[in-house]
């Protein structure tokens, strides 16, 4: 059966059968020379400096002296544990969020909330015997990460909030408020960290200016929480008038009609955009790299600045896009799941 | 009559007053604003005491002071002695160049990788869907790094990459000829806009002899006058060198390829998801019809499809404007990298990053409102009842953003 309909694919007509076989050998061509590049011919370690100038496939061996660096950044390298750690605290959190048992208020804002503080325990120290490890010696994909969990954290209610004031009936609010999101939304990302990081120390008073980590993760968090209010507006326009003549017949006020009746069926449909934006948020930590932040991209770039290891950038650069790539890739194909099994009625019920 | 003991609170009285809807409403929005002066005012007042303390002065007359400095690349021509305002404008010309070049790129290739995805072959539909996957999922900052280092490892001049004799690759920039003319650049300008107003006569009425009659004229007019018209000159090697012909500088090659390839593969999702979104029923009629199937495809199916595209179309092209600010990443000079520069030698943060987002938020509108007026225009004539079309509504919101539906996709 498979076999017939394969056949019927691959040599429907003669003009197809070409198209397929001409793909298929160039396919099979460019695999093999990959396979071999990156395979055969490689070099996993380095057995004495400068081996990797004898091979013609891929140094491996970089990422074998690197990954620490790209991974971690400056963290002191005896506490590297720590930071592996909460790696894998993050990556938990957005794991467990996933998870059906947890789509409750409650759950959910236990799971980030404890998530991200486990985290920052587990970064900063200073307690429990745990050396302190200041800000500026975090980075890689721990700094990604923390970049991305404070960001949601911060983003998803402020988002609500901001959805809930442009949808607001007062007019003073309303105007105010939808203003500032699409004034946000139409300057470029790299534009509003900028501000953040450049701007904020001269509008804010002297004791209420943090360091310049925590004025970027506001900055971007902001960003987050304007596209995410459009996200939300999105899924508020979809619930039926109804619902809301009904809650004013039982009479509830305002935020009862908000918390009991809108919200809870406006986040539902804008489920799937919202992991859709969730997984451009954590590609876009990568600008970060720009206002000076050592983040992934940055660490990678900074594992190619040393003179021996500059030749092998597609090595490291594969290396971090695969890091990329895998959690990207998978929160996306969770995204369609989500909204194929939506799609037949699953937030109905 | 009033009971004793009560009649002296004022509370019932607060309370009437918070129960009143209409009251409560203006006091509510009072309190909004209230708030948003006094945070306007408190940070007013700390930009004047911050400035005031570091010695900084407030004020645009920096624009007209020469740089001294030099952009990487420009589109026309930049010096040291020009001034803050021109240096600022050539960096909004070179992300409106860079943007540009990169929205019609990727529209093309776009276009042909969503066609690929559709595709009844195997092999094509694989291959375009390993492409969308793995550009849409690796952040297009890294994919810059990647192809940056790619081209800085590009043979150096002497050794450069030739295509076809005319066009040269190397690691300073890519070469390919220029076209002289003795007119002058406005003349031939001015040529090539009335050959597109012809063609575009012709594709509106159907009358191709003016454009046909353009260039066997122009042909003529080349060929007959002395020492040539308009010749191409092929870049040479000379020395370490090249003589002649169009540098693209290294950046901008990067940069193009890098963003029309990641934006291609937005794109590619966005054409595939119209062609679904056509109704069956349209085919089906093609059919009956005894129409051939690349007659429904290119008369049916594809004019429909672009109709549904154009909204999310917009969309991802102005996110591709945007996406040119990450050209400050490999130095190219673009809008955000001549204000980040300019922040740093002239000092004037405030003014720049005003000009800067007012540069953007511009650019964002007219943008947003050619698309809209382009909707409006391909739009489907309906029934007068039908109501307003989204690129109107696009229009009456504030900066021309789109506010019924959300977008997914940034920066």
């Amino acid at each position: 059966m498979i076999a017939m309909s394969l056949r019927k694919q691959f040599f429907g007509n003669a003009v197809s059968a070409a198209i397929n076989l001409t793909l298929l050998v160039v396919g099979l061509v460019v695999l093999a020379y990959v396979i071999r590049w990156a395979f055969v011919d490689s070099l996993w370690k380095e057995s004495y400096e400068g081996e990797c100038t004898k091979v013609s496939g891929a140094c491996w061996a970089v990422i074998q002296a690197r990954y620490r660096l790209i991974l971690f950044g400056l963290y002191p390298y005896e506490e590297h544990w720590r930071s592996a750690l909460a790696c894998v605290v993050a990556l938990s959190v957005v794991v467990l969020s996933c998870v059906s048992w947890f789509w409750t208020v409650r759950r959910l804002i236990a799971v980030w909330l404890c998530g991200t503080g486990l985290f920052i325990l587990l970064m900063r120290g200073g307690v429990a015997g745990l050396p302190l490890v200041t800000t500026d010696k975090w980075g890689g994909l721990a700094l990604t990460l923390y970049v991305y969990l404070a960001t949601v954290v911060i983003g998803v209610p402020l988002g609500i909030v901001l959805a809930l004031a442009r949808q607001s009936d007062l007019p003073a609010i309303r105007h105010v408020v939808t203003t500032i999101v699409d004034f946000v939304r139409s300057i470029p990302i790299l534009a509003v960290v900028f501000c953040a990081a450049l701007f904020a120390p001269f509008i804010l008073p002297g004791w209420l200016t943090p360091d310049t980590l925590y004025r970027v993760v506001a900055g971007f968090a902001f960003f987050f929480a304007c596209y995410y209010a459009m996200i939300v507006t999105g899924g508020m326009q979809a619930v039926p008038t109804g619902q809301y003549d009904a809650a004013a017949a039982l009479g509830l006020g305002y935020w009862q009609r908000c918390y009991l009746v809108e919200l809870p069926q406006a986040l539902r449909t804008a489920l799937p955009a919202t992991v859709n934006h969730m997984v451009i948020t954590l590609k876009e930590t990568s600008v970060l790299i720009i206002v000076g932040m050592f983040e992934l991209t940055a660490s990678g770039n900074a594992a190619l600045q040393s003179g021996v290891w500059k030749e092998y950038y597609t090595e490291v650069y594969i290396f971090v896009s695969l890091i990329y790539f895998s959690l990207s890739f998978s929160l996306s194909r969770y995204g369609a799941f989500l909204e194929r099994k939506m799609r037949f009625g699953f937030g109905g019920a | 009559m009033r009971t004793i003991g009560r009649g002296t609170s004022l509370w019932p009285v607060v309370r009437n007053l918070w129960f009143h809807r209409q009251l409560r409403r203006y006091l509510i929005q009072g309190l909004f604003l209230g708030a948003l002066a006094l945070f306007l005012a408190i940070a007013v007042a700390n930009v004047h005491g911050n400035l005031v303390r570091q010695g900084m002065t407030y004020g645009w007359d920096f624009l007209s002071r020469p740089t001294g400095w030099k952009l990487s690349t420009s589109v026309l021509e930049q010096g040291l002695r020009d001034p803050y305002w021109w240096t600022i404008l050539m960096g909004v010309l070179n992300t409106l160049v860079l943007g540009l070049i990169c929205i019609a790129l990727a529209s093309v290739l776009g276009c042909a990788i969503g066609l690929m995805r559709l595709s009844a072959s195997v092999m094509l539909r694989s291959v375009s869907t390993v492409y969308v996957d793995l550009l849409r999922n690796i952040p297009v900052i890294m994919q810059i790094f990647f192809w940056y280092e790619v081209c800085k490892h590009a043979p150096a001049e002497r050794q450069a990459l030739s295509l076809g004799g005319a066009f040269f690759l190397s690691n300073r920039g890519f070469y390919l000829p220029a076209i002289e003319t003795q007119l002058g650049y406005g003349v031939l300008f001015a040529g090539l806009a009335l050959f597109a107003l012809t063609v575009f006569y012709a594709v509106r009425r159907g009358k191709w002899v003016y454009p046909l009659l353009f260039i066997v004229v122009s042909a003529a007019l080349c060929f007959v006058w002395p020492g040539g018209l308009i010749r191409l000159q092929v870049p040479m090697l000379q020395g370490f060198g090249f003589r002649g012909g169009y540098r693209v500088p290294i950046e901008f090659l990067v940069l193009m390829v890098a963003i029309s390839i990641y934006s291609s593969a937005y794109i590619a999702e966005i054409i595939r998801g119209a062609l679904l979104a056509v109704d069956k029923g349209q085919t089906e009629a093609g059919h009956a019809l005894g129409l051939g199937r690349a007659t429904i495809f290119w008369r049916i199916r594809f004019p429909l499809a672009m109709r549904n595209a154009l909204p999310p179309l917009s969309n991802q092209y102005l996110i591709t404007m945007k996406v040119t600010s990450l050209g400050a990443a490999i130095g190219y000079a673009d809008l955000f990298s001549v204000t980040s520069s300019s922040i740093n030698h002239a000092g004037q943060t405030i003014e720049l990053l005003a000009i800067m987002m007012g540069a953007y938020l511009a650019i964002n509108y007219v943008m947003a409102s050619l698309m809209g007026l382009l909707n409006d225009r391909l739009a489907l004539k309906r029934n007068a009842s039908s109501p307003r079309s989204d690129a109107t509504q696009a229009r009456r919101s504030w900066f021309g953003l789109r506010s019924s539906r959300p977008k997914l996709q940034s920066p």
